[in-house]
């Protein structure tokens, strides 16, 4: 018995532990918006012939409603199920028309936008798309009583929509002021059928007018209260027949808390479409759950998922060194506009927090403290190449990206010179710097705040503290839950605070970020960076619609912001892609999702077939 | 019998009250704000969106949620304002603040938890009672399995180390119980999927979900159904059992232990009964109080699920569902977990006592009205 015992004993330990990672190989990408693979040539004889797609994903969408949710995988799976008027094209990070024949024609005052919609488009009932349905969807989202309050601050801008020839489908969107983003709000929109959503046209009588009106009191009209109550019906989110959208696939069947099998419609009008991006392939998309990042893992290397986005950078990196998984999958880190930063509070009370960061030479002492280089590193090691850092807070993927503003380097001599200029010296030998501040004798020690979500944020947060103490400052890492993080951050209730944030290829406005208002109404400019320079500048940035004359300005910006160093920033996040061998068109993006699911192609498109049967392949 | 149960289920409704109270101030009090939540992008720790209108946007949400009235609404007052009276204290409650919406509802989209309804998800817009009771059916499933086969192993090993004193097998039992229970779940959990969902070790199971990737085939039957989750089902169940069988297998082994040493154990020896009688009739009954007690902790257990054990099975059960709300402030399913909770616990230790009556008849109803 203990001869077998023991083995068994010695395999349950460290049975985890077995991988191959001498296959570890480097990632030699260029750093760039796209990543595409060539088909795979040899169709191996054990892959799975369905065509069927298997896509990762950790949650369930919060629902499924066109308007009314805010979820990643909701969007991801709504980019199916739907289509919005102008669509993003991922490769070349520009806005290209979708249900819409061409981009709009913008008028001189960049406040009038005129449109003209497809004549292919049809609803599932074999009804055209029309402007009813784009007025209709408009003033849905508009109306004070839907519940979508994430997605109505992207429509505040629009003042009206006019008709300006029904049979041809040309309308024209009335902005109330010139923005940047007045185009690309309706990149992520999608489009509506009036018949199924108001099949007695109770909007038709409200006008945008009304709709935009603070004095409105929509609770005061009873068809309106009815319509907003059976439009809000969880119903539109989450049963199946009432998922209606104008995309190539439907739902055809969500198992809570699994996974969500999306079926390819027969005929859809996009079947005929000359448009190579409306092109779709798989028959079926299954999204499906899978909240634990080993266990992810494992359905990799067993081949039930066929395609991901959010494995670990850990976990990745040991599938890479796996020939078996090299085999079946392609995969890369691709980088994303999304960034990590350390935010450092310029305006604290004084009370509540020291004045430690008030002081532009203490900033810039704790840049030349940070190693980015090695954090990088750290988190995504053998593939940390892929990987740029950050000088601004801007994206070096943009091409509003300040080129000549360089990154500051590992220095903690020059820390050491800007504290002492700064005033901070050890006068007590405790090994920490310190200084008289308004009267009294305050310690360079300060809390960094993390997100304890994840192992990641931690190593990270703690080999920052390691080097500032090099220099006499002395960081205490503080984990904290992103509740209590974004309070903290919006309250000015922090010393220091490593957080990420997400962004994309669009126009950006830097008001959210940077302006001054943002900081005095607790909005997300957690540093309290902002002159009134930088506001005119950010006010300005976000009506030039002139794309050359916003790059020059939003170059400027970055200086201002570099020369203050309100935040370190670190590093352009990596987006972990995989994707499985038998699929081809294999192409990884920047933008998000990071993959266009539709467009990957079964490599033996002759023999695919459906299976009906449940097992996994 | 009647009465008893009576008196039991009227306290019932204090008890709940006081578990509104204490769960609603422990909610609204914990840090963070649900609009923020709700207007917050689920990626990174933010995401950048156009700021117009925002602060409207809140202010409307947090109306609309009814965030924005004062958390309680009373005031002192003299009971009249002539005469002595006026000097006699009194207190009024008014209707207009949080506590009394979630009481109540809003007249409009919610009826309040008093009439039985939680209200809709602050994150999925789902009725509340149906995200649980989709949630539900899975954290039952494997409490009542791991609660099952804990009992129908642990007592035999309890009952077998009780009989056989010091022996080879109670300290062999015990040092293997002890060491399965020194282990955290998580780690047991990971363990036991790198181990036996993993072609490069062994592929027994699949490694996530509790059926195949595409569902079960349509006009599926029940059995069908069984046998295509089974091997889904096996290595969550060992996560959910083998913590439990220490405590109750040792519960029972001192349990027994103390029953033997009774001075009717005694008389029945003395009597010349067999030593297996002695156990399995006299000793074992007498010994069970203790594994009651336990049994009233399965009924909240039931509905709390395991946040651990389902994350990393990627089970739909309540310890997901409860987790996504506590992380966003999903109030109403918070609120209705609460309660649920509450009444769960109740409702197990009045069961318990009646097991306890069942099982000892010199324990009888009236005595609890005398004693009282």
């Amino acid at each position: 018995m203990k001869k077998v015992l023991h083995p068994i004993l010695v395999v349950l330990l460290f049975g985890s532990c077995m991988n191959n990672r001498s296959a570890k190989q480097m990632d030699e990408i260029a750093f760039s918006a796209s990543k595409n693979f060539a088909d795979t040539i040899a169709f191996d004889p054990s892959w799975s012939k369905d065509n069927v797609l298997v896509y990762h994903t950790t949650s369930d969408p919060d629902n499924l409603h066109p308007t009314n949710g805010n979820s990643t995988p909701r969007s991801e799976i709504n980019l199916c199920i739907h289509m919005s008027l102008i669509g993003t094209d991922l490769k070349n990070q520009v806005i290209v028309p979708a249900l819409v024949k061409t981009l709009p024609e913008i008028d001189s005052t960049g406040l009038e936008y005129t449109y003209e919609l497809r004549t292919e488009p049809k609803w599932d009932d074999g009804s055209k798309l029309s402007i009813d349905d784009v007025i209709f969807f408009f003033k849905a989202i508009k109306c004070p009583l839907t519940n979508n309050p994430s997605v109505k601050s992207y429509f505040e801008n629009l003042k009206d929509v006019r008709v300006d020839d029904a049979s041809n489908g040309k309308f024209t969107l009335v902005m109330k002021y010139p923005y940047i983003q007045n185009t690309y709000f309706l990149s992520d929109a999608p489009m509506l059928q009036r018949t199924f959503f108001d099949p007695k046209n109770i909007l038709s009588h409200y006008s945008f007018a009304d709709l935009d009106n603070p004095d409105f009191k929509p609770e005061q009209y009873a068809d309106l209260v009815a319509w907003a109550a059976e439009f809000n019906n969880e119903k539109y989110g989450r049963d199946l027949n009432m998922l209606n959208g104008i995309g190539a696939y439907k739902v055809e069947k969500w198992d809570p808390g699994q996974s969500i099998t999306l079926v390819k419609k027969k005929n859809h009008w996009t079947g005929h479409s000359s448009r190579p991006e409306e092109k779709c392939y798989p028959e079926k998309i299954i999204f499906r759950v899978n909240k634990d990042d080993n266990s992810a893992m494992l359905e990799f290397k067993t081949q039930t998922l066929d395609a991901s986005c959010l494995l670990s950078a850990k976990n990745l990196m040991t599938l890479k060194a796996n020939a078996e998984f090299n085999k079946n999958y392609h995969s890369a880190f691709i980088p994303t506009y999304h960034y990590t930063y350390l935010a450092m509070n310029e305006k604290p009370d004084g009370t509540k927090r020291k004045k430690i960061f008030e002081d532009v030479r203490v900033r810039k002492a704790m840049a030349c403290l940070t190693p980015v280089d090695q954090l990088i590193k750290m988190v995504y090691g053998d593939y940390s190449n892929s990987c740029k850092r950050m000088t601004t807070n801007v994206s070096p993927l943009k091409k509003e990206f300040n080129e000549t503003l360089l990154p500051v380097p590992l220095d903690i001599e020059k820390a050491k010179q800007l504290l002492d200029e700064a005033g901070w010296k050890d006068s007590n030998s405790d090994g920490i710097r310190d200084k008289m501040i308004d009267g009294q004798q305050t310690d360079l020690s300060f809390d960094l705040n993390f997100l304890s979500t994840n192992g990641d944020w931690k190593d990270m947060a703690t080999l920052t503290a390691e080097q500032m103490m090099k220099a006499g400052a002395k960081a205490t890492p503080v984990p904290v839950e992103i509740k209590v993080f974004v309070e903290k951050g919006r309250t000015h209730d922090f010393d220091m605070m490593m957080g990420s944030w997400s962004s994309s290829c669009m126009p950006e406005d830097y008001t959210q970020l940077w302006h001054t208002s943002s900081w005095a109404n607790n909005g997300s400019n957690y540093s309290g960076f902002g002159t009134t320079a930088s506001d005119q500048l950010i006010d300005s940035i976000k009506v030039t619609i002139d794309d050359a004359k916003r790059t020059d300005m939003a170059k400027r910006l970055q200086k201002m912001i570099y020369d203050d160093q309100p935040c370190i920033f670190i590093y352009t996040n990596l987006r972990r892609v995989i994707l499985h061998k038998r699929f081809g068109n294999c192409e990884f993006y920047s933008e998000r999702p990071g993959m266009l699911l539709k467009q990957y192609k079964l490599l033996n498109g002759a023999d695919a077939t459906v299976k009906n049967d449940a097992s996994p392949h | 019998m009647r009465n008893y149960l009576l008196r039991r289920i009227l306290f019932f409704i204090p008890t709940l009250l006081v578990i509104f109270l204490v769960s609603f101030i422990i909610l609204i009090n914990s840090p963070g704000d649900p609009v923020e939540r709700m207007l917050m992008s689920s990626s990174g720790t933010g995401n950048i969106t156009p700021p117009a209108m925002l602060q409207q946007q809140r202010l409307e949400l947090r109306h609309k949620l009814g965030l924005d009235l004062p958390v309680f609404y009373f005031n002192f007052h003299s009971l009249t304002d002539e005469g002595a009276k006026k000097f006699i204290p009194a207190i009024s409650f008014h209707s207009n603040n949080q506590f009394h919406r979630w009481l109540f509802g809003d007249g409009v989209n919610t009826k309040g938890i008093v009439r039985g309804d939680f209200g809709a998800s602050y994150l999925t817009r789902q009725p509340v009672t149906q995200l649980i009771s989709d949630s539900i059916r899975w954290s039952l499933f494997f409490t009542l399995t791991s609660i099952f086969l804990a009992y129908l192993i642990s007592i035999p090993i309890g009952i077998k180390a009780a009989a056989e004193k010091n022996s080879r097998f109670d300290k062999t039992s015990s040092t293997i119980l002890l060491f399965l229970y020194s282990l955290p779940v998580f780690w047991v959990a990971t363990l036991l999927l790198m181990t036996f969902s993993n072609p490069d070790v062994f592929y027994f199971f699949p490694a996530s979900g509790v059926k195949p990737v595409r569902g079960y085939p349509d006009n599926s039957g029940i059995f069908q159904k069984i046998y295509l989750s089974l091997p889904y089902l096996i290595l969550p169940t060992i996560c959910y059992t083998y913590s439990s069988l220490t405590y109750l297998s040792r519960l029972m082994r001192t349990s027994i232990l103390e029953i033997l040493s009774s001075d009717f154990i005694r008389t029945a020896r003395a009597k010349g009964l067999p030593e297996r009688t002695v156990l399995w009739k006299h000793a074992l009954r007498n010994s069970l109080f203790p594994i009651i007690t336990i049994f009233a902790h399965v009924f909240p257990a039931m509905i709390g699920g395991s946040v651990i054990i389902e994350s990393i099975f990627t089970i739909p059960g309540m310890g997901s569902a409860i987790f996504q709300s506590i992380t966003n402030q999903d109030y109403p399913v918070m609120i209705a977990v609460f309660t649920l909770t509450g009444l769960l616990t109740v409702t197990g230790y009045l069961v318990s006592d009646i097991l306890y009556a069942w099982l000892d008849p010199r324990i009888s109803f009236s005595k609890y009205k005398l004693n009282r």
